[in-house]
């Protein structure tokens, strides 16, 4: 069943943890990618992506951490 | 204590109904309830009046009913069912919001009150009944209030105003998309969107749940012949349902978000999409009730048609969402995305499809 809601929660919290994980100063900055230095560009797949990155390390770096722990806990207790 | 109450009672025959005759004027006006006449105060609601009944017979049995007791007169009724705040003077209760529910838990209460005990006895459980309506009413009220929070039903009320006509012509579209002409949603004059019974091309949420509930359970039936049944199947079979309505909108989302034009910017409303996702139920649910009696090949043959008229219906509704404009570089790529989530729907009916 590999659609299933369970399946899909630990895969979104896995990409999420993905997005999450990228580090601006050391990574995103250097390849051109900072949120604040394309801040005038126009909209664009590059630039939604930037801001979908900021927007995921700014507003789900407390919950991601809620998850991941009772996540690692269920997995540990049941399998 | 019952000087206000009408006498009209009397048809019960029996305890402090008979022996308190109420005023004659109000006598008249209320003698006729039990007898199924019309109703002298046409505010005076159906509900309650049964209601009303419960509380008599209650009083019937042992002569002093706590809800009889708490009954104001007649020529205030009106006031009363129309939920307005009513003092209840003999109890020495404050002032309650009451409302039918309510007045059916008071009924209820107050009945068994009077069938229990007599007398101050009586009166007692009738003021317990009044405390713990009063705070049965506060829970509902927090609860409808987070009930409210958490799920957008004001919303959630425009997708299920539809009527037959709605879901015949609906299912024609669905099944039958070819033939559609003009997919572009009716304006209401203040600027929304016309509301589901009065636009074939709304969105309703009414067929996707119906479509999905019936999938369940003929999965269910499927997995059953063919002895594999087992209670878990349900869960199974609606997560995984779910489970590619939840993933569809996100994609559908995505794409939206990811190639922004001018057009649109953020794809429509959440729920919206969810009902494009969810009308794939509609062809599902068609082409397993064929494969139940149909020779396999004819089942896929359905199988096939359906998926490629909810690819052709998913192409049309999204191409609506994302609105008509010029073709730029940008709306290209959206055209793309759409192309490719409507292709998609292969994929899931394939998926969805009972094994």
């Amino acid at each position: 069943m590999g659609l299933g809601l369970g399946s899909l929660f630990l895969a979104t919290i896995l990409v999420l943890n993905g997005l999450a994980i990228l580090n601006e100063e050391r990574f995103l900055r250097r390849i051109g990618w900072g949120y604040e230095e394309n801040l005038q560009e126009p909209p664009s797949f590059k630039k939604q992506v930037i801001n979908l990155l900021y927007a995921v390390r700014v507003l789900l770096r407390v919950p991601l951490l809620g998850l991941n722990v009772l996540t690692i806990l269920v997995k540990l207790l049941m399998g | 204590m019952f000087d206000q109450q009408p006498g009209g009672w009397g048809a019960d025959g029996n305890g402090g109904w008979g022996s308190q005759p109420g005023p004659p004027t109000t006598n008249g006006s209320w003698e006729q309830a039990p007898h199924g006449g019309g109703y002298a105060q046409p505010a005076y609601g159906q509900p309650a009046y049964g209601q009303q009944r419960g509380g008599g017979y209650g009083a019937d049995a042992c002569g002093d009913a706590g809800w009889g007791s708490a009954m104001p007169p007649p020529d205030q009724r009106g006031a009363y069912a129309h939920a307005s705040a009513q003092p209840n003077a003999s109890y020495g209760a404050p002032p309650v919001a009451i409302n039918a529910a309510a007045m059916a838990g008071m009924a209820g209460m107050a009945g068994m009150g009077g069938g229990l005990g007599g007398g101050m006895n009586g009166v007692a459980q009738g003021v317990a009944a009044n405390i713990a309506i009063n705070y049965g009413e506060e829970i509902a009220g927090k609860l409808h209030n987070n009930i409210n929070r958490a799920l957008p039903i004001e919303s959630l009320r425009y997708y299920f105003q539809l009527n037959n006509a709605f879901v015949m012509s609906k299912l024609k579209v669905l099944l039958l998309p070819f033939r559609h002409r003009t997919w572009a949603r009716a304006q209401t004059g203040s600027g929304g969107f016309a509301e589901p019974r009065h636009d074939i091309n709304a969105p309703d949420l009414y067929l996707p749940t119906m479509s999905f509930v019936t999938y369940v359970l003929l999965i269910a039936y499927h997995l059953g012949q063919q002895g594999r049944f087992s209670p878990e199947v349900f869960g199974l079979t609606a997560s995984r349902g779910l489970g590619v309505v939840l993933l569809e909108v996100v994609l559908m989302k995505a794409a939206f978000y990811f190639f922004p034009s001018p057009a649109v910017s953020s794809g429509g409303a959440l729920l919206d999409l969810v009902a494009y996702s969810g009308y794939k139920f509609v062809g599902v649910v068609l082409s397993s009730l064929i494969g139940l009696f149909a020779p396999p090949l004819l089942a896929r043959a359905v199988a096939l048609y359906v998926a490629v008229c909810t690819g052709y219906f998913v192409l049309k509704a999204l191409t609506e969402v994302r609105g008509s404009t010029t073709l730029t570089p940008e709306v290209m790529k959206q055209n793309y995305c759409i192309f490719a989530l409507a292709g998609m729907q292969f994929v899931f009916a394939w998926y969805l499809a009972p094994t």
